[in-house]
């Protein structure tokens, strides 16, 4: 089995629980996984010390059968902030598409205007200033990989958000109907 | 009244303002004339002429770029708009001189059915290009999701367009392949060739545009509705009802993704073996020298066994006085206040003005022939424990003697 130079590097990014986005800083990463034999080598290298090299819609990351006894709780109160978190992104008028980028000023100046959107946003974040909040947010979707800081004020968004969208999809509501997926 | 221009003229004109053009071009919105004329260093005149030639237009100080050399630049470059327009026109031409040379055999008309039957092919291939670009632009780069799907509409219908289109250019061929037969020109021959192979072509690519359409629609539709089951999540993820009304336990109890793990901060253990090696030597060494200011008191030797061994325990860390001073003399400060403010390892723990005090005191009488005293005196303000009252004291400034730091600095 040949074993890739940069796997150290995959390593550390996808161990901290981060995504690797074709459109994000780690696009390089992300092709040379994207080689199916490069795929398979290192799905069977990390699963000998337990991570599973998973892959989605242009993005990679690593899974692991938990503990058992693991919070629960805990867990279902993460993804329950993410709901928070996308229901607010998927309220403004720029939709969390992949690529998709969000200056923080001007999601202020749209919340602003938007008593709905300002409520959102307030329950999200702490802080004075409407920009300030935003940019909360916009780090704390950073901070897990989702979205990639462009520069002070502007954020992009990964393809690692289908992965939060393929949840949510599989998310069934009793008496709705169900999202097809396109795939 | 305008100046027709030769060939030569405008293209020239092209070439000397072509910045001035590129940015007319790429803003595609009125620009005000002062701007442009302080940007490219223009006078009046130059742009007048520009003006005159009728390539830009001034409507009350702000300068347009001309219609024609938009199209131009877009036809060119295939960028744009999707258009069928010059394909219908050029089947037009195509047919009326095809009944034109019916009618009379001119060379005339058999040249114009020559570059009608380009044109076709050349305009057909570029609008379908420009198809592709444009619906993979709309999908990737426009963010309103309601104009991306009506865009998208449009473009459907502008390939359904061209594909009749080409239907309808196939028909004409056929319908007259008896008269173009005839003509018996081996140039007309090959390009009806090409033509019908490039149309054949065109025809295969729409079909794949096709498919392209209808997933990005697709696709388009899911994300809305993945938008809209957010937001209703989230309405009832408020109304708490979300661990009732859904499986959202379920699902994302299965979700395996580190993401949602507790994560293990990788801790290791610094190698022996690079301890040995050079490079530790030197790491190690740094860390002993930013240390060298404790000392272990197990170091000493065994001495009366103390009978407090708890309180030994705790003190077992103990200040290297001679270390102290040494750091003093490396430094420029006067003692007093070297000693006031230097940051004591944490391991010392806190300590605090009394102490400090009295280290100034014990250095000064066990170091005298190293210490120069001045004569100066400075103030300060101090407090003898937390809550206590502010006194004012005042100390004497000692320095380290100069030529021992020099000497210390030699060593």
């Amino acid at each position: 089995m040949k074993i890739p130079s940069y796997t150290q590097e995959i390593f550390q990014i996808l161990a901290k629980g981060q995504f690797i986005s074709s459109n994000g800083a780690h696009g390089r990463l992300y092709d040379l996984i994207r080689d199916e034999e490069t795929f398979k080598n290192l799905r069977e290298y990390f699963s000998y010390i337990g991570f599973t090299l998973e892959s989605g819609f242009n993005y990679f990351y690593f899974s692991q059968d938990e503990e058992v006894a693991y919070n629960v709780e805990k867990k279902l109160e993460q993804f329950a902030h993410y709901i928070d978190v996308l229901d607010f992104f998927s309220t403004l008028d720029l939709k969390p598409l992949p690529g998709t980028r969000y200056r923080t000023t001007k999601v202020a100046e749209e919340c602003y205007a938007n008593e709905r959107l300002k409520q959102k946003i307030t329950a999200l974040s702490r802080k004075d200033k409407l920009a300030d909040k935003v940019a909360e947010v916009a780090d704390f979707m950073t901070a897990a990989s989702f979205f990639e800081k462009e520069d002070e004020e502007t954020y992009k968004v990964l393809d690692s958000i289908h992965y939060l969208e393929q949840i949510i999809n599989l998310i069934t509501i009793k008496d709705d109907h169900e999202v097809e997926s396109p795939q | 009244m305008r100046q027709p221009l030769s060939i030569k003229e405008l293209l020239n004109l092209l070439h000397q303002h072509r910045e001035l053009i590129e940015m007319l071009f790429g803003k595609k919105e009125a620009v005000r004339k002062a701007e442009l004329t302080a940007h490219f260093d223009l006078d009046e005149d130059k742009l007048d002429k520009l003006i005159q030639a009728e390539l830009i237009h001034d409507n009350n100080h702000l300068i347009t770029l001309d219609d024609r050399i938009y199209t131009f630049i877009e036809e060119i470059l295939e960028i744009g708009e999707v258009t069928t327009a010059f394909i219908t026109e050029n089947m037009e031409g195509l047919l009326e001189n095809i009944k034109y040379y019916e009618i009379d055999h001119n060379p005339k008309f058999l040249k114009n059915i020559k570059k009608h039957l380009h044109r076709i092919r050349s305009t057909t291939s570029r609008e379908v290009i420009k198809l592709n670009k444009n619906i993979d632009d709309t999908y990737k780069n426009q963010s309103n999701y309601q104009i991306k799907l009506k865009e998208l509409d449009k473009y459907k219908r502008k390939r359904d367009d061209i594909l009749n289109l080409i239907s309808e250019t196939e028909f004409i061929l056929r319908d007259s392949q008896p008269v173009l037969q005839q003509m018996g020109d081996i140039e007309l021959s090959n390009q009806l060739l090409e033509l019908r192979y490039n149309l054949v072509r065109n025809r295969d690519y729409l079909h794949e545009i096709q498919t392209q359409i209808i997933d990005y629609i697709y696709k388009i539709q899911y994300q809305n509705a993945i938008y809209k089951k957010i937001q209703r999540l989230k309405e009832l993820k408020d109304y708490e009802e979300l661990k009732y009304q859904t499986n959202f336990i379920e699902v994302v109890v299965g979700q395996k993704a580190i993401l949602f793990q507790r994560r293990n901060p990788y801790k290791s253990r610094l190698s022996l073996d690079y301890l040995y090696s050079d490079h530790g030597y030197t790491i190690a060494h740094k860390v002993a020298q930013r240390l060298q200011i404790l000392r272990s008191i197990n170091r000493l030797p065994a001495g009366q066994i103390n009978t407090n061994v708890a309180e030994g325990a705790e003190k077992s860390m103990q200040l290297n006085i001679p270390a102290l001073v040494q750091k003093f003399k490396e430094s420029k400060d006067d003692l007093f206040h070297f000693l006031s403010t230097f940051k004591f390892p944490k391991e010392l723990g806190e300590i605090d003005m009394m102490r400090r005090m009295s280290l100034y005191v014990s250095i000064s009488v066990d170091f005298d022939k190293e210490l120069d005293f001045t004569s100066q005196m400075k103030y300060t303000e101090i407090k003898e424990s937390k809550k206590g009252p502010v006194k004012r004291i005042g100390y004497a400034l000692i320095y380290a003697q100069k030529e021992l730091t020099k000497k210390s600095g030699k060593e």
